[in-house]
């Protein structure tokens, strides 16, 4: 295949918007005729950071849900040997690798999993995957079940799920990463929010920062082809304080900045249909009235 | 020929950034390898308008399908083509006169008069065609670009209206609009971050009147359908881009000016 059409290939991969990735490759596939492009190495990477980008959900054979994070994509390799590198040369691997396969943890529930992008198969390579500080995954613990509960009280049932993970020992980052994917294409729309949110704090502390980012896009495809992002970043932190749990603390300052965030948007739509959609093109001419075709000087 | 790869190539379009439609259609010519089918995808996909000088005239006017021959465009003010051709490969180029060019002089009249009420810095068009012994064809193209206002970064508006006009069975004369309206608008920073909306959206209609002979008959007919179809696309990008957005935004994440899931359950 040439290099221009594979680039084509991956631009629409990557242009995807949420959940409709498979229409897009059916598409594709019934104009080139056949879905021999999905074992291109080009076009599994474009796979997989499809997953990634939109913090894709998948079902695990037990039922259970997790998120595909970027921060969360394992070496496929480093699973095999806890001490990884070293020999090289003498090293046999068991069996070939899938390219399609790619291994993820979801910290927030302890599982590392392995997805392919092309077949969709999740299996669970260790559902205990716990961070070797007792404190910190303690922490992480208590932040995914603080999550887990803001999510359930502030989001539609089963369109949305968070994860965590934490770097450092002591003074620790956490990386809060929500995704919402409210779909109904029967009805010819579908959105997306995703929040992803860092805090840094030392356990034990009585202070955090928050610091983050929004990212909104929906796409309604009724009689046409209309898409609506908006891009939001909490640059400047948020500072935060324990006052009783600190993970409580923590997703209590998330939902604030979020629900903030959401308020701010009403304002948002007015001036869009107020100022914006007026100066784009009028509801009326100013006369008031429709123009009069009929009786125009001109005739 | 509903499952032929234009259809699915048009199919593919609408999931693809309605921001970026040039680029879409070079992607889209990747994949869609016949010729024939590439010229038919492309000619069946709206394309944003662009503007070209009419360098007699020092005026701008908008290119599309119905004025072009080959690579020049022919001005509606002067009927002649731009950038000027050679007079060799002109000889097959389209001029309309009699009665289609009257109505076009009228119709550019007309819809400039129409698009400075609707619209803050328009520029807008009409073209006219033959099509069959008793019909005609004719385009109508508005370009309203936003010029540097507070906040806005790029803002554009642009409709393209193709009639058709032909006589039917009955001797009477029926008019077809396909209406296709691309708005952009991207707003900078502020509080609610970057927001880019991009769109386009389509409507078709259809009107059946007695049999005309009158230029300005029919250019008051098309005018009041065009303003109506129009009217119609405003309405409705306003509802999708406000009211839709709001309903998926909202009814992802509930926020507390509409109680959230616990409020709702106790």
């Amino acid at each position: 295949m040439s290099d221009s059409k594979t680039k084509a290939l991956q631009y629409f991969i990557q242009e995807a918007t949420v959940g409709e990735l498979e229409y897009i490759i059916d598409d594709i596939g019934t104009i080139v005729g056949n879905k021999d492009f999905l074992q291109q190495p080009e076009i599994i990477q474009a796979l997989r950071e499809y997953q990634e980008r939109h913090l894709n959900h998948q079902t695990l054979p037990d039922g259970t849900k997790v998120v595909v994070t970027e921060k969360g994509r394992r070496e496929t390799e480093v699973m095999k040997e806890p001490e990884p590198e070293a020999e090289g040369e003498g090293e046999q691997l068991p069996a070939e690798t899938d390219p399609s396969e790619f291994t993820y943890v979801d910290e927030a529930r302890n599982i590392k999993f392995t997805l392919n992008v092309n077949s969709g198969e999740v299996k669970v390579i260790n559902d205990a995957e716990k961070h070797h500080d007792e404190a910190v995954q303690g922490f992480k613990e208590q932040l995914a079940e603080s999550l887990d509960k803001y999510i359930a009280g502030h989001y539609k049932e089963l369109t949305t799920l968070g994860t965590v993970s934490v770097e450092g020992t002591d003074q620790i980052t956490a990386h809060i990463e929500i995704s919402c994917h409210n779909l109904n294409h029967k009805n010819f729309w579908g959105g997306e929010w995703l929040s992803r949110w860092t805090v840094t704090h030392t356990l034990g502390s009585s202070d955090f920062e928050v610091t983050g980012k929004i990212n909104i896009h929906n796409h309604y495809f009724e009689q046409g082809n209309i898409q609506f992002e908006l891009n939001k970043s909490f640059d400047s932190p948020t500072a935060g304080t324990v006052s009783g749990d600190a993970a409580e603390s923590i997703i209590a300052t998330i939902n604030k900045l979020e629900e903030n965030y959401q308020v701010s948007l009403e304002e948002m739509y007015e001036e869009i249909s107020d100022n914006h959609m007026k100066n784009l093109r009028r509801k009326l001419p100013f006369t008031g009235k429709n123009f009069e075709w009929g009786v125009s000087k001109l005739m | 020929m509903e499952d032929s790869a234009v259809v699915n190539a048009l199919n593919l379009n609408r999931k693809l950034p309605p921001s970026n439609i040039p680029k879409n259609i070079l992607a889209l010519s990747e994949i869609v390898e016949n010729e024939d089918e590439q010229d038919e995808m492309i000619q069946r996909i709206d394309q944003p308008l662009e503007r070209i000088q009419d360098s007699s005239n020092g005026a701008d006017f908008l290119k599309c399908e119905y004025n072009r021959d080959g690579d020049c465009w022919r001005s509606p003010y002067t009927n002649e083509y731009f950038p000027q051709p050679h007079e060799e490969d002109m000889s097959e180029a389209f001029y309309p006169s009699g009665l289609l060019r009257d109505m076009e002089e009228q119709a550019n009249d007309m819809i400039k008069e129409y698009s400075n009420l609707y619209f803050t810095n328009p520029l807008s068009n009409a073209y006219f065609f033959e099509t069959t012994e008793e019909g005609f064809g004719a385009c109508y193209l508005i370009l309203n670009e936003l010029s540097s206002e507070k906040g806005v970064k790029d803002g554009q508006w642009h409709s393209l209206h193709s009639f058709t006009v032909e006589e039917n069975v009955t001797g009477k004369h029926t008019y077809t609009l396909v209406s296709t309206v691309f708005l952009k608008l991207e707003l900078a920073g502020g509080l609610y971050g970057e927001l880019k909306i991009n769109g386009t959206s389509t409507k078709r209609t259809e009107q059946t009147h007695p049999k005309s002979s009158k230029g300005s008959e029919h250019l008051v007919r098309m005018g009041k359908m065009l303003e109506k179809n129009e009217k119609f696309l405003r309405d409705e990008l306003d509802s999708v881009y406000v009211g839709k957005s709001k309903q998926i935004i909202n009814t992802g994440r509930m926020h507390d000016l509409y109680g959230t899931n616990k409020t709702i359950l106790s």
